[in-house]
């Protein structure tokens, strides 16, 4: 494989790898405000209870202390996410503080219906929906459940022990357990997959923009039509300037982005220094060099008559291949068409030789039609198929 | 067991209905422990012998139903049933005893709906029991865990509580789980479309440039139409020693084959289906090679641009790579205003659309560029800020930037 296309390759899986992922961070980060909120509710609850039901007053403020606490830790991850890193740690601290909040509430009320509140935690935790914080979760319940019931019965006011009642609770937080875990792990799994999905979907989407650019005249996007870009922008950004009567701000920021995108040292001479917030902001608009505002230009230019279906889809039927023929004789003819195509050069492109072809359907499994014996068919053959091909393209070609 | 465990393992490259159909599954087990378990308890206490033999023969009943539709695929009903199976034994422990595990059964079936993680489902059915439990728990004090009560430390009101808040925890739960993956969901859907567009316009520009630079498109080129020949054959051999039982048939079709499926490039297919004395076999590769003509923008253009879509150079972007809409852009307003200039300009100046010949050589007008910033779809891109600076300001846009 050519160096070129491994970069290439690299570049895509890992910027589609780290969008799954921050989709997963930022879903985390909202659950965490959500959790905050329940918290602050069930704080105000449980202390209203605890003063009610005239328990100690040590054992309302250790309850309620530890509430706030958790309350606490859940706001500030959310509000500071970056002083911490991983926002997981938060789930992990709040599922261990509410299930000795839980083991607390037990053992104050010495009350078998008090069990239930061990569900209601777990609950809780489940509005996370973050995978290893589910297990944690369900291992947590086991092990806290299983222990109250076999080896505290007092808390439950004598009515456990190992007693058939006893067992037939301890069957419920089996299943309990075991079908919650199992129901979360089938669907964090296919929500990975989704957001895998999202990522390779946009990835996708950006590749089609530039295969499209790609076919624009000569001259339409290279360095000189930046440049003129700038300087078109820059005569608007004036005239805006004058007319709403501000001083002119954005000639800095386009000096810069000339410099940048240009390399035209002269261009940023005598202009305020970029802070380091801004950086990010100027490869969004750098026209040569990363072309993203293209992508947005040409996605606008589709927008207006697309409207979302309102039904969930199913994620194979939405995204996957057409997959060549069943019919095994129109399956060879699709088969020799798909390839030929590939490799004959077009007006778009100047086509790909059968090694190409093969780099990029082996490196991605979701790009490959081909069945596996059609794959090793066009491995076994690649150069007698290239030499097919070229023949033809030659001229030289006999049937 | 084990072929369940594999398949949760793998779930996410299973369709819903194979989930469902896993869940299902899952659930029938657990019933069929949960039965097997607790329903000998009523011959034991002391019930009618009617009771006695009711209760276990609507289990069986309900049980069976629920197995018979997930044997003939219907899943959906037979999940259904599994949870009417939970719901008539829980109704029945809570109404026939005091007994301490009525009311944990409660939270058991709860748990099955929650399961199958359908917000209606749980909605109507876990609504249906959460509010069935609380109303017998006030009507019938005696009743679910009374045998337990130490009187003052724990109400009825606290038992009531902790089931409700759990039904609307779980509720929470569905809701935000539903609203970000809708959200999700059409982000794809919408996307999916985009790239479709822009690939038609691919297509049609690759045709434009054909015409216009007199070859000849892939279909009517013979080296082409021979380049296939010749590889389909190297096809034909692999399968001859292979299956060399149903290659002879194939070697004598395969060359008339790919120029049937060459001259269906020209032919108008519909009307071809259509006709009654088209013989059977044309009729069969007509409709089989339909999806695959190459002047069609259909699966095997689709196929042809995906591949090459992975050709092009990888943007070298890394932060905020994949963000569209200007609020996650940017956060410096003048930043914002450079972008939307340069927006406009590219919109005003290249050709995005067809013309009313078919051909991509339509370029945006400002009024047709107005209307785009003003309807609904533009916003996955611009705010109603971007929007209404544009609005106040369009003679300048227009002046300077067309």
């Amino acid at each position: 494989m050519s160096e070129a296309f491994l970069w290439n390759h690299q570049t895509r899986m890992d910027a589609i790898e780290r969008e799954a992922r921050m989709q997963g961070t930022r879903v985390l980060r909202g659950r965490l405000l959500v959790v905050a909120v329940l918290l602050t509710v069930f704080t105000f609850m449980v202390s209203v209870t605890f003063l009610l039901s005239g328990v100690p007053l040590e054992a309302w403020v250790a309850n309620t202390g530890l509430l706030l606490l958790l309350v606490l830790v859940n706001f500030l991850f959310y509000f500071r996410p970056h002083y911490f890193g991983d926002l997981k740690l938060a789930t992990y601290i709040t599922t261990l503080g509410l299930y000795l909040l839980a083991i607390g509430m037990v053992s104050v009320f010495e009350n078998p219906g008090m069990f239930a509140v061990l569900f209601l935690v777990y609950a809780v935790i489940s509005i996370y929906q973050e995978l290893r914080t589910s297990v944690l979760n369900g291992a947590t319940l086991f092990v806290v459940g299983t222990v109250l019931l076999f080896y505290f019965p007092e808390v439950f006011g004598g009515a456990a022990g190992w007693s058939p009642d006893t067992l037939y609770l301890f069957a419920f937080l089996v299943i309990f357990v075991f079908l919650l875990t199992a129901a979360f792990l089938i669907l964090l799994k296919r929500r990975r997959r989704v957001f895998f999905t999202s990522a390779a979907v946009k990835e996708e989407q950006f590749n089609t923009f530039e295969l499209f650019l790609s076919m624009l005249p000569p001259g339409r996007i290279d360095k000189e039509a930046a440049k003129k870009y700038y300087e078109d922008v820059e005569r608007f950004a004036k005239a805006f300037s004058s007319e709403v009567d501000v001083p002119d701000v954005f000639s800095d920021k386009l000096q810069w982005l000339r410099r940048l995108d240009l390399k035209d040292t002269e261009a940023a001479k005598g202009t305020s220094t970029l802070s380091h917030d801004e950086v990010p902001e100027l490869h969004q608009l750098l026209l040569k060099r990363i072309r993203k505002m293209y992508y947005v230009a040409l996605k606008a230019s589709q927008q207006e008559t697309i409207r979302p279906k309102s039904r969930r889809f199913d994620l194979q039927d939405e995204t996957s291949l057409p997959a060549l023929a069943s019919d095994e004789e129109v399956s060879l003819v699709t088969f020799a068409v798909f390839v030929t195509a590939l490799s004959f050069p077009k007006p778009v492109h100047k086509g790909l030789t059968v090694e190409q072809i093969l780099n990029i359907l082996t490196s991605d499994p979701f790009l490959n039609p081909l069945p596996e014996e059609m794959l090793e068919l066009l491995k076994q053959n690649k150069q007698r198929i290239q030499s097919i091909i070229d023949d033809e393209l030659r001229g030289e070609g006999s049937t | 067991m084990r072929d369940i465990y594999q398949k949760i393992r793998a779930s996410e490259f299973l369709t819903s209905a194979e989930v469902l159909q896993l869940k299902v599954s899952l659930v029938m087990f657990f019933l069929l422990l949960f039965g097997v378990l607790t329903l000998p308890v009523t011959f034991i206490e002391e019930f009618t012998l009617t009771v006695a033999i009711v209760v276990p023969l609507t289990f069986l009943f309900l049980y069976m139903i629920t197995f018979l539709f997930l044997v003939y695929g219907k899943a959906r009903l037979a999940m259904h049933f599994s949870i009417y199976t939970f719901i008539a034994l829980t109704v029945y422990y809570m109404g026939g005893w005091g007994h301490f595990y009525s009311y944990f059964l409660i939270f058991v079936t709860l748990t099955i709906i929650i399961f199958y993680q359908d917000i209606t489902t749980y909605i109507i059915y876990g609504g249906g029991l959460t509010a069935f439990a609380i109303i017998f728990m006030q009507a019938n004090p005696d009743a679910v865990l009374a045998q337990y009560m130490n009187g003052e430390a724990l109400s009825i009101l606290i038992r009531q509580a902790v089931l409700l808040a759990f039904f609307i925890v779980f509720l929470l739960y569905f809701f935000l789980s539903d609203s970000y993956l809708e959200t999700v969901n059409n982000e794809i859907v919408r996307n999916h479309a985009t790239i479709s567009r822009t690939r038609g316009l691919i297509l049609q520009r690759n045709e434009d440039l054909t015409y216009r630079k007199e070859i000849a498109p892939l279909y009517e080129d013979d080296s082409f139409e021979n380049a296939v020949k010749r590889i389909a054959g190297i096809a034909v051999e692999r399968r001859q020693g292979e299956h060399p039982e149903r290659s002879k048939e194939t070697e004598v079709n395969i060359e008339e084959l790919v120029e049937y499926y060459f001259f269906l490039h020209h032919q108008n297919l519909e009307s071809i289906k259509e006709k009654q004395s088209a013989p059977e076999l044309a009729l069969r590769y007509a409709r089989a090679f339909e999806p695959y003509l190459l002047n069609r923008a259909e699966d095997m253009n689709e196929l042809i641009y995906k591949v090459l879509s992975r050709c092009v150079p990888a943007s070298p972007l890394i932060y905020r790579r994949y963000a569209t809409h200007f609020n996650s852009m940017f956060k410096t307003r003048s930043y914002r205003i450079i972008a939307l200039a340069i927006l406009y300009r590219f919109l005003a100046n290249e050709a995005t659309k067809r013309d009313r010949w078919g051909k991509v050589d339509h370029i945006l007008e400002h009024t047709e560029i107005k209307k785009l910033f003003k309807s609904p779809q533009i916003r996955t891109i611009l705010d109603f800020e971007d929007v209404t600076f544009f609005l106040n300001h369009e003679h300048l846009f227009r002046a300077y930037l067309s």
